[in-house]
């Protein structure tokens, strides 16, 4: 009996379930269809509209770009008003597809593989790889498109940024335009920097902040002075003298016009030796070894002082993020490396059926302050409000705010300034990408291709140390031990590789 | 239970030992779900200072208020994955004993030929791509809650097992059917199927949790928010948090932690989302479980 009386229940739940399920497809699936009627209405009206007024006007065409990063709730809402804009400026369309971040990669990768027809595509070398994507022929050479149809886009910026989206002579993908020098810079929290009376203002070496750190470490027992680094991108010690390449495993001096490459064990010995007294110190958690997400201690506030790129008004974005007030001080010089700028560019996808509208677009947006701006903080009234020409303020409860993903479309410096950012930082922002240092490389991009095996092979001995000298006893043995393993994974091949490839360059200037 | 009571029966010497064991058992599998829940309802700031605990300190309930804000994404989530679990479930094992039916029949012609047709992809894989071509350009799949049901509606190891336990069944009981007068439909339907429930339970069991869990079709092929299922809903939140974190080096414009879900929040979510199933598989497993064992003492 009870047991019929399960079956009946279950029976009963998964009927329920059915007609819910059914219910609610049939529901999205109408209201798509009617949106999709009243958008083609929309269409046609403003066709017919069109053709009254300008007898040659085409119909307008849909651009589709692929962007990383978390959809708005009002996402199709701002589009709607921003294509109205679009197709009286250009009479193009936009599709902005947001993916998640942690699906891009494999998402675009499938869809270019399989010929899919979207447009543009935001890469760089970190994420979504550029040379990845163009040895594969992902994307398209865009040159003459350009030429003719973003002269104002390239107008725009700095010297030499354009050829970091070139391989061999084609244009392949158009870099935007944000902090380009790289400049390192030790962010602390003003709280404790004002009771411990920190006043240095710019430093060439950590060990500058180290009394700094050793009253933390006597007189706050519940905090750490430093989030030590996970990767090993972010170091004062390495960047003072060196420039990396091939994915951080060689290095070339950055004074050196002889372009001599260096392997990673002999330019990181200074940081390892650094981080290991670091911990020897008590400057970082005791477990940070093993730690693997930081962030709730980081929320909590427990991270005095982390390392991250400085760039002007790099404190109030940080404050504003970590949601307490923090001071920078930069370390070093800024520099222009080999590939500055491929950290974020615009592919435009090789099976596009409309580069040059795609490049029209892009050229739009790129230089078109009321675009961009619609873009980034959805329409006025509705989701931000102005305080004067070029300052925003958002409205609470806000259900479009792209403003975070400036540098991922086009030109960062057009943005509208919020209250938390300080005036003048993109004009600075821009001083600082032209004068500064400019790396012996500029251009070159290493291919590694003929080291695919032994890049992956260095990978996998590189984590298996990871984070390891700052527990190590002995960093000497530690490293030794590391530097054995590397250099059975392929090192020394890498280094002659990045070496032959530097020569060649070298040759060709 | 019943393991512990007949060890009872049979060695009372032995039992202790037993039961210290299932007693350890059973801890280990529930202490970690008591702290998810226990850190589901302790405030973020709280457990960075004072890290996980199995009974929360001061319960909080931000992370839960924070979801129930907005409960139609949940909801959602969980009509889809009902919708695809019992509409796929079904299909499925409709399906696949239909091809095993026809296969099991020695009559039927192509019996070799399909056998071979079916086990040589078991072998090898066509690969991602190719499917994923088919689904988006010839079938216009994407973004179609079909996508996550019609894909791999047919598994050849079930049809093989169905096959099988088909191929058990007395011939004659088919021949007497046909005899008064069934067609080949009256003997799969009213002779085949009722005498393989133990298998169909088994076969559309295993279905449903594996598209319960499923969430990978979805990652690839559903953009419409409206259509997520629930593993996904999770695995893209679990997911987007490792990789921005992974990532937190290179970015340049540094990332904004306050985004990132906290850990309490994250934990809330996997309550909201498994609980509801934790507390109806008891019933289920038993059903499906006495069902088969049943089945098979008397098949």
């Amino acid at each position: 009996m009870k047991k019929k009386m399960i079956a009946l229940l279950m029976a009963g739940v998964m009927a329920v379930g059915m007609l819910a399920g059914c219910g609610s497809t049939n529901r999205s699936s109408q209201s798509e269809s009617s949106t999709k009627q009243s958008s083609a209405e929309s269409e046609t009206k403003s066709t017919v509209v069109e053709s009254s007024t300008e007898e040659v006007k085409e119909e307008p065409v849909t651009v589709t770009w692929w962007m990383y990063g978390g959809a708005a709730d009002e996402h199709d809402l701002v589009m709607e008003e921003l294509n109205k804009l679009l197709v009286e400026k250009i009479n193009v369309k936009l599709d902005l597809v947001m993916i998640a971040s942690s699906e891009f990669d494999e998402k675009v990768r499938l869809a270019s593989m399989a010929g899919e027809d979207f447009d543009l595509v935001w890469t760089s070398n970190w994420k979504n790889h550029f040379d990845a994507n163009v040895s594969r022929d992902a994307f398209m050479a865009i040159e003459d498109i350009v030429a003719e149809y973003g002269q104002e886009m390239v107008a725009s910026m700095p010297d030499g940024l354009l050829d970091v989206g070139k391989v061999d002579g084609h244009l392949y993908a158009i870099p935007n335009q944000q902090i380009l020098a790289r400049q390192l810079g030790v962010y602390v929290q003003k709280e404790y920097a004002e009771k411990y009376n920190l006043t240095l203002t710019h430093i060439d070496d950590i060990s500058e902040m180290y009394d700094f750190f050793d009253q933390i470490v006597a007189n706050e027992p519940d905090v750490w002075p430093l989030l030590g680094t996970k990767g090993m991108t972010l170091s004062i010690e390495t960047e003072k003298i060196y420039e990396s390449l091939a994915n951080g495993y060689v290095f070339i001096k950055k004074d050196d016009d002889n372009l001599t490459a260096v392997p990673e064990v002999i330019a990181r010995e200074e940081l390892f030796r650094t981080q290991n007294e670091w911990y020897k110190r008590g400057y970082v958690q005791p477990d940070f070894a093993t730690v693997t997400d930081t962030t709730a201690n980081a929320k909590a506030g427990k991270y005095i002082c982390h390392l991250a790129t400085y760039k002007p008004g790099g404190a109030e974005e940080v404050s504003n993020q970590q949601g307490r007030e923090y001071i920078v001080i930069p370390a070093g010089e800024p520099y222009l490396q080999a590939t500055s700028g491929q950290e974020t560019m615009t592919a435009v996808n090789v099976n596009s059926k409309n580069p040059e509208a795609a490049v029209k677009l892009l050229n739009l947006v790129y230089t078109d302050k009321e675009v961009f701006n619609m873009l980034l903080s959805g329409i006025e009234g509705v989701h931000y409000n102005k305080i004067d020409d070029t300052h925003i303020q958002t409205v609470e409860n806000c259900k479009y705010n792209y403003a975070g993903n400036a540098w991922k479309f086009g030109n960062q410096f057009l943005a509208y300034y919020n209250p938390q950012q300080i005036d003048g930082t993109w004009e600075e922002t821009d001083k600082m990408n032209r004068e500064s240092e400019v790396s012996p490389i500029r251009g070159f991009a290493f291919d590694s291709t003929n080291v695919q095996a032994e890049l992956a092979q260095l990978d996998a001995v590189s984590a298996e140390f990871s984070k390891g000298q700052y527990i190590a006893e002995d960093i000497d043995a530690w490293m030794k031990e590391r530097a054995d393993k590397l250099e059975k994974a392929g090192l020394s091949k890498v280094v002659a590789e990045v070496q032959a490839q530097l020569d060649a360059w070298k040759a060709s200037k | 239970m019943t393991v512990n009571k007949k060890h009872k029966r049979k060695a009372e010497k032995t039992s202790w030992l037993v039961h210290i064991f299932f007693i350890l058992f059973g801890l280990v599998c529930l202490i970690p779900f008591i702290t998810v829940i226990s850190i589901s309802l302790t405030n973020e700031i709280e457990l960075a200072n004072n890290g996980f605990s199995i009974f929360p300190g001061k319960a909080d309930l931000t992370a839960y208020r924070y979801l129930l804000e907005n409960p139609k994404i949940v909801i959602d989530a969980y009509k889809i994955t009902i919708f695809i679990t019992v509409v796929g479930t079904f299909l499925s094992t409709l399906l696949v004993s239909m091809a095993a039916y026809s296969l099991s029949r020695k009559r039927f012609i192509l019996r070799k030929v399909l056998n071979w047709y079916l086990f040589i992809p078991t072998l090898f894989g066509g690969g991602l791509a190719a499917s994923y071509v088919i689904n988006t350009q010839y079938l216009h799949l994407n973004d179609n809650i079909w996508v996550l049901i019609l894909p791999g509606l047919i598994g050849v190891f079930n049809v093989f097992m169905i096959r099988t336990f088909f191929q058990q069944l007395p011939e004659s009981l088919f021949e007497a059917t046909k005899m008064d007068g069934g067609s080949e439909y009256t003997v799969y339907f009213r002779i085949a199927m009722p005498l393989s429930k133990p298998v169909l339970a088994t076969v559309a069991f295993l279905d449903a949790l594996e598209r319960w869990n499923s969430w990978y079709n979805a990652m690839l092929y559903i953009r419409n928010k409206e259509l997520v299922p629930l593993q996904y809903l999770l695995q893209k939140m679990m997911r987007e948090v490792s990789s921005i974190l992974s990532e937190m080096d290179n970015m340049p414009s540094g990332i904004d932690i306050k985004e990132l879900p906290g850990e309490n929040l994250r934990m809330a979510m996997l309550v909201v989302s498994i609980g509801p199933m934790m507390c109806f598989f008891p019933f289920f497993q038993k059903y499906f479980v006495k069902g088969m064992t049943v089945g098979s003492v008397k098949g």
